[in-house]
């Protein structure tokens, strides 16, 4: 079943997603030649969202990394020529010393008052109908009705919403007036080979 | 060679997925159609799951509005059943405990205390605090605890303000936290004590059981879904509590405030606690009118403007104050 659980969404947005920024940035600074970032975190979410549980795992980040880790390894495998230096690189992240633990839990509250920015940083109409929709929790064909606009709209800016915070919120901090721009940017310097 | 799907092409498809499972289930072809996009990559379900933990994200910066104001001057019409069952899952997710219980006492002081390592919050910070045996402290706002342990014991001062103990099970070396006049002994369990100047110490238990003393009392032992309170005759007593109400009262861990038919007056009371941006509310008749949902603890602003929006209310600020007004 490759859908994914309202449960597991859960998990995932409440023990994966804040840890998001912090992998990336541990992973960007490894300076992986011929690895592209944006993948190794997709795959990332794809084995976590494929887990049959969740229950046992008490350091979410930890998992997380390590799980991101594998996923690099996999892909040198999977790679014709593999360069030493790949390979050194990669022995230092095993051996890094920056492995996560649960005392550096990221601050809900900072997060919340990010989500707030990156809504509150929305283009109008996309801002109406994500507040409509997410903060008050209107369906999208209520949203439609009460903006007089059609359900196609409203999905389609639901659509637009959505892609600013998955290119937001998994990449650190961005404030309000940066959030369109870093639609566009944040598809920029994500490749790691010099 | 076929030329390699991108990531950022693939994160919009997943977009698109979303919004469209967002405005009603998928049926049929379309429902075999996502089953298809998916199976085709991993980095497909990848992009999938995390837009779905993207939307659940933005679910935790969802306010309610009042049922009493359901028809409001806006004429917005609040989505009732639909609302609750979403918020309850962020509840949920958020992994906020079942049952707490309310123990008033009066001041009295529980005797001798030496001090130990000193723990404090600022205003507005929330703090995770893992201790060497396993358990982990989290300290809500302007929070300050003496944390000292030995080889036989573990012993807490709650000097001010609200912490979470989720205590790590160990017979052996029992667990004690002292607030006021109150003393509460757990072996393995969760929960929490808050002591805000002016009103009487609280103790709220998630799990478990814990034993409740205070000088001149009888202990009790209270158990989750119980509320123990101080009576006039000094003596504790337990009774039954809304699991729901209580699940509320620990959001601050997830850096929110609920409300649940709260008056404005109150809900600036708890905001004045988590910032030193005042709300204020001249107009009785507005401090009266009440709201529900869930807000972000620090954002005081943010919920003003929440407000504003919900009860067609004007905001004014004037440097630290934010008024609220018809």
């Amino acid at each position: 079943m490759s859908l994914i659980s309202d449960d597991r969404a859960r998990w995932l947005a409440r023990h994966v997603l804040p840890h998001e920024p912090a992998l990336r940035s541990w992973l960007a600074g490894k300076r992986l030649r011929g690895i592209d970032l944006d993948d190794i975190v997709q795959e990332t979410y794809a084995i976590l969202a494929g887990l049959d549980s969740v229950e046992a795992i008490r350091n979410p980040k930890a998992y997380m990394f390590q799980t991101a880790y594998s996923v690099i390894l996999a892909q040198i495998r999977r790679a014709q020529i593999v360069s030493i230096t790949t390979i050194d690189d990669i022995g230092q992240l095993a051996a890094s010393d920056e492995a996560p633990s649960p005392e550096t839990e990221v601050s809900d509250r900072q997060e919340l008052q990010r989500l707030a920015e990156l809504i509150s940083g929305l283009p109008r109409r996309c801002r109406e109908v994500f507040v409509l929709r997410k903060i008050h929790g209107l369906p999208q064909r209520d949203v439609a009705g009460r903006l007089g606009v059609s359900e196609g709209t409203v999905e389609k800016q639901v659509q637009k919403g959505l892609k600013v915070l998955m290119a937001t919120l998994g990449r650190g901090g961005i404030s309000p007036g940066q959030a369109s721009k870093a639609v566009k940017g944040a598809r920029l310097g994500r490749k790691w080979d010099a | 060679m076929t030329q390699r799907e991108t990531s950022a092409a693939i994160d919009d498809a997943a977009a698109a997925w979303l919004a469209r499972l967002d405005r009603a289930p998928l049926i049929g072809p379309e429902a075999d159609a996502l089953e298809a996009w998916l199976a085709a990559d991993p980095r497909r379900r990848g992009a999938f799951a995390r837009a779905r933990a993207v939307m659940v994200y933005t679910d935790r910066a969802r306010t309610l509005l009042d049922r009493s104001d359901a028809k409001g001057r806006d004429g917005f019409v609040r989505q009732g059943a639909y609302s609750r069952v979403t918020r309850r899952g962020t509840l949920v997710a958020g992994g906020a405990v079942a049952a707490t219980v309310l123990v008033g006492v009066i001041s009295l002081g529980f005797g001798f205390w030496l001090p130990g390592r000193a723990y404090e919050t600022q205003k507005g910070e929330v703090r995770r605090l893992p201790l060497a045996d396993g358990s982990v402290l989290t300290l809500n706002t302007a929070t300050k605890v003496d944390v000292k342990f030995s080889a036989a014991r573990r012993d807490i001062q709650l000097v001010e303000g609200e912490a979470v103990f989720d205590v790590a099970k160990n017979a052996k070396r029992p667990f004690y936290v002292d607030s006021g006049d109150l003393r509460v002994r757990a072996v393995g369990t969760s929960f929490t004590v808050r002591k805000w100047p002016g009103k009487p110490t609280q103790v709220l238990v998630s799990e478990g059981v814990v034993e409740v003393s205070r000088a001149g009392s009888k202990p009790i032992r209270v158990s989750a879904n119980q509320q123990a309170q101080v009576n006039a005759d000094a003596s504790l007593s337990s009774t039954a509590v809304d699991a729901d109400a209580l699940t509320r009262e620990l959001m601050w861990r997830q850096g929110m405030i609920s409300f649940e038919a709260s008056t404005l007056r109150d809900a600036a009371l708890q905001f004045s606690r988590y910032s030193d941006t005042r709300i204020e509310i001249d107009d009785p008749v507005v401090a009266d009118k009440t709201i529900s949902g869930l807000f972000s603890a620090t954002n005081p602003a943010g919920f003003a403007r929440a407000v504003a929006l919900s009860l067609n209310l004007n905001t004014r600020t004037e440097g630290d104050t934010i008024r609220l007004s018809r």
